[in-house]
């Protein structure tokens, strides 16, 4: 079927990129493996979760450092549970930002962490924005009949 | 993989499959996906986004568990307090996780003794060889008891890791006829060590001797009159001159004795700092000795002995050649004292789970405050460290010694030991054992339907609630209170009124001691309810049974029936142990709930993982 064909090559092509552009690192792939007939969703699982623990997190931090006066060892702990939870399922770039993160909280230095918050908010938003592309390029695929191709590092 | 011989020995082959895991990580979606990766694995994985909900699933079901992999930093607990909790009173691997990986962290870990640290992302080759440290564990436990140990206990336990060993041989591929001569040469080998334990009429597998108070407190006598170093146990046997008594009936008691002094010094050791082990004591001793006798009684009497003392007494308690300082304190009058403190004490006892740390600059600050203990002595402390200054006494020829307590304490600990599930910790108070996400619904079924570990935690601490004022009067009634308590699990208010007391976990160091003060007073409970489950961001979480049914994985039915089949006779041991010796205190428990659940157990594909902590505990047993 033309269609499935084209829709794999497109899941393949953006996956590829995606890799490529260090959105997504090989922590993804192992998840991919994870995943098995009794766990069929286990990838969108974990990844619905990422995105609501990620959006609280986020939350969370941009209240932390807008207090009088700010905990940066709260922020701290709130970045290094991102950088956990980002690096569990493979968000490079967001991990990557949480490190930098830290280490404006270290130094104390509020203006590297808001500057930091703004990025790393661009950051996620754009992996979640990816990442649901993903999904719905899968079950485009699925519906179109075909099967989802399995990207190896 | 799996090569059946005729039925007993299968457990053996499958290792490390069925390997039995707790995660605890206060991030979801590592949790979900070490989970994962575990599963995949074929290990049997709990999971939990609590520390606090997992200590307490750890002592209810001492036993249950193989290796405890745990995430450093989470909010109710700091990873490395979990991980020497676990170490402490479990003897349990513990890996650390972390998605820090700096050096000083992973030293801490090592430190605090954990197994492994593995830094985040954890890749599933990591988890593959977690069992490692499970077989290595054993066996440096092994080599620790060799010394004291009767050559049967060794060749027992030699037994667990040469049939570990076979597994992996197995599971390697060895060939089908080597291995079914080498499984026959070691069945029968182990026949013949049954058979010379059965017929020689002094092993300590015949003559069941139950440690009573009275018993406990002649060998503790004995002990000290022959002081702690020179008491062997044929000496013991003499002085104790109890018709029937043998001498491997005082050497495995005289064994555990020990690895209890030393548990103790562990947790002084710990408090005091290792380098400051012998001068702080010192330093304290001295405070000790400031203390009016007076205001000592009082102290205690109040629940409230302040840590330096308690610390010195731990000291002490590892010097048995030290002397304590105790001006004019007549052991009687502390004990007595401290008996009505615990008695006085009604159920806000519960809230008491103040660590030791925070205690010492506050000692004028403690009053009563039922929930939150802000520099609050746990009234367990009194009572405990009077408990020991039941054994300490003797060796310190404080005049007559009432070691009534030092002995519940001892004893009581012995039989959790060799016994079922754990019980109660005293005052558990485990504020995330309500904070849980409640969409556990209140129903309690034994073996079917969810229901979140809290609750049990919860329902466990209101059981446990009523212990303490008990605990001096006997553990029948401990034991009657509790076991009222687990036949009227299922209610729901039963399981709210304990959520006011849950309030504080502290975090310092002391809860160590705080806990291992609770372990000696741990009590027998009947096993719980027959499921296991941990709640983590809202989610239900079963652990699965061999038929995906959420089951009791305590007990073994959910491990698949590969697994080699002692438990049943185990459970046996255990359970005429803990009826004898309800006996013996003349308590009028009932064993009914007891008894369905080890019925149930016993009907159900009884199972034994191979390095569970009962097997080698029983090897304790009298």
């Amino acid at each position: 079927m033309e269609i499935v064909g084209q829709l794999q090559k497109q899941f393949v092509d953006f996956s590829t990129s995606l890799y490529g552009e260090g959105f997504l690192d090989e922590q993804y792939l192992q998840l991919q493996k994870l995943q098995d007939e009794s766990n069929p969703d286990f990838v969108c699982e974990v990844v619905s979760l990422f995105f609501d623990d990620s959006e609280k997190l986020l939350n969370n931090l941009a209240t932390a450092l807008q207090q009088q006066v700010v905990d940066f060892k709260q922020v701290d702990a709130h970045v290094h549970q991102f950088k956990g939870s980002s690096s569990s399922i493979g968000a490079q770039r967001v991990k990557n930002m949480c490190v930098a993160f830290r280490n404006f909280c270290e130094e104390k230095n509020l203006d590297g962490c808001l500057r930091c918050l703004q990025q790393l908010n661009h950051e996620y938003f754009l992996v979640k924005n990816k990442l649901e592309t993903l999904f719905r390029l899968e079950r485009q695929i699925v519906e179109a009949g075909g099967t989802v191709p399995v990207i190896v590092a | 993989m799996a090569c059946t011989s005729g039925g007993k020995l299968e457990v053996s082959q499958q290792f490390p499959v069925g390997l039995r895991v707790l995660v605890v990580d206060d991030d979801v979606i590592c949790l979900r996906v070490v989970e994962q990766m575990l599963r995949k694995c074929l290990y049997n994985v709990t999971s939990c986004s609590q520390a606090t909900v997992a200590l307490n699933l750890l002592r209810e079901r001492k036993g249950s568990f193989d290796v405890v992999l745990s995430d450093v930093h989470m909010p109710d607990m700091d990873g490395f307090k979990l991980l020497e909790l676990v170490g402490l009173e479990m003897g349990l691997p513990v890996i650390m996780m972390s998605a820090d990986g700096r050096t000083n962290l992973v030293m801490r870990g090592v430190r605090h003794g954990a197994c492994d640290y593995l830094i985040k992302p954890i890749r599933d080759e990591e988890l593959k060889n977690i069992w490692q440290h499970v077989v290595r564990k054993k066996q440096n436990d092994m080599k620790e008891h060799d010394h004291s140990c009767s050559v049967e206990d060794h060749d027992r336990r030699k037994r667990v890791i040469d049939d570990t060993e076979y597994a992996s041989s197995l599971n390697e591929g060895a060939d089908a006829d080597e291995v079914n001569k080498m499984q026959k040469k070691r069945r029968d080998s182990k026949d013949e060590d049954d058979e010379t334990d059965n017929d020689d009429p002094s092993t300590s597998k015949k003559a069941r001797v139950v440690w009573s108070v009275e018993l406990h407190q002649q060998f503790v006598t004995a002990v000290n009159q022959l002081g702690i170093d020179k008491a062997v146990p044929k000496r013991i046997l003499e002085l104790m001159n109890v018709p029937g008594l043998t001498r491997e009936n005082v050497a495995s008691h005289l064994q555990k004795f020990r690895l209890y002094l030393k548990r103790l010094s562990m947790v002084v050791h710990q408090q005091v700092g290792l380098s400051s082990s012998y001068c702080g004591p010192v330093e304290q001793n001295l405070k000790l000795a400031s203390l009016g006798r007076i205001e000592f009684q009082a102290l205690a009497a109040s629940g409230q002995l302040p840590p330096p003392t308690l610390a010195a007494l731990h000291a002490e308690l590892s010097r048995p050649t030290g002397n304590l300082i105790l001006p004019g304190v007549d052991q009687r009058t502390l004990l007595h004292a401290s008996l009505q403190g615990s008695k006085c004490v009604s159920v806000d006892r519960v809230a008491y789970a103040q660590p030791l740390e925070k205690c010492s600059p506050n000692i004028s600050k403690q009053s009563s405050q039922p929930l939150t203990s802000n520099g609050d002595v746990h009234p367990e402390f009194a009572a405990w460290s009077s408990k020991n200054l039941g054994d300490l006494v003797p060796a310190c020829n404080l005049g007559t010694v009432t070691e009534t307590d030092g002995l519940l304490t001892f004893v009581q600990q012995q039989q959790k030991q060799s016994m079922m599930p754990e019980t109660s910790r005293s005052i558990n108070v485990n504020p995330s054992c309500l904070v849980v996400p409640s969409q556990s619904s209140p129903n309690h079924q034994a073996g079917n339907s969810p229901a979140s570990v809290d609750q049990n935690c919860s329902f466990r601490n209101s059981a446990v609630d009523h212990n303490n004022p008990l605990i001096s009067s006997g553990i029948g009634q401990v034991l009657e209170v509790e076991c009222k308590a687990v036949s009227a699990p299922r209610d729901a208010a039963s399981v709210s009124s304990t959520s006011s007391y849950s309030r504080n976990i502290q975090e310092s160091s002391c809860q160590r001691v705080w806990n291992s003060a609770s372990t000696l007073n741990a009590v027998v409970q009947p096993p719980t309810k027959a499921f296991v489950q941990c709640s983590y961001n809202g989610k239900l979480h079963l652990v699965q049974g061999s038929a995906g049914n959420p089951v009791y994985t305590g007990r073994g039915l959910s491990i698949p029936s590969r697994f080699a089949v002692n438990e049943q006779e185990l459970q046996m041991c255990s359970l005429s142990q803990v009826r004898s010796y309800v006996e013996s205190s003349s308590s009028k428990v009932k064993q009914e709930p007891n008894m369905d659940l080890m019925g149930s157990v016993k009907l159900g594909t009884p199972v034994k993982q191979l390095f569970s902590q009962n097997d080698l505990m029983s090897v304790f047993s009298d």
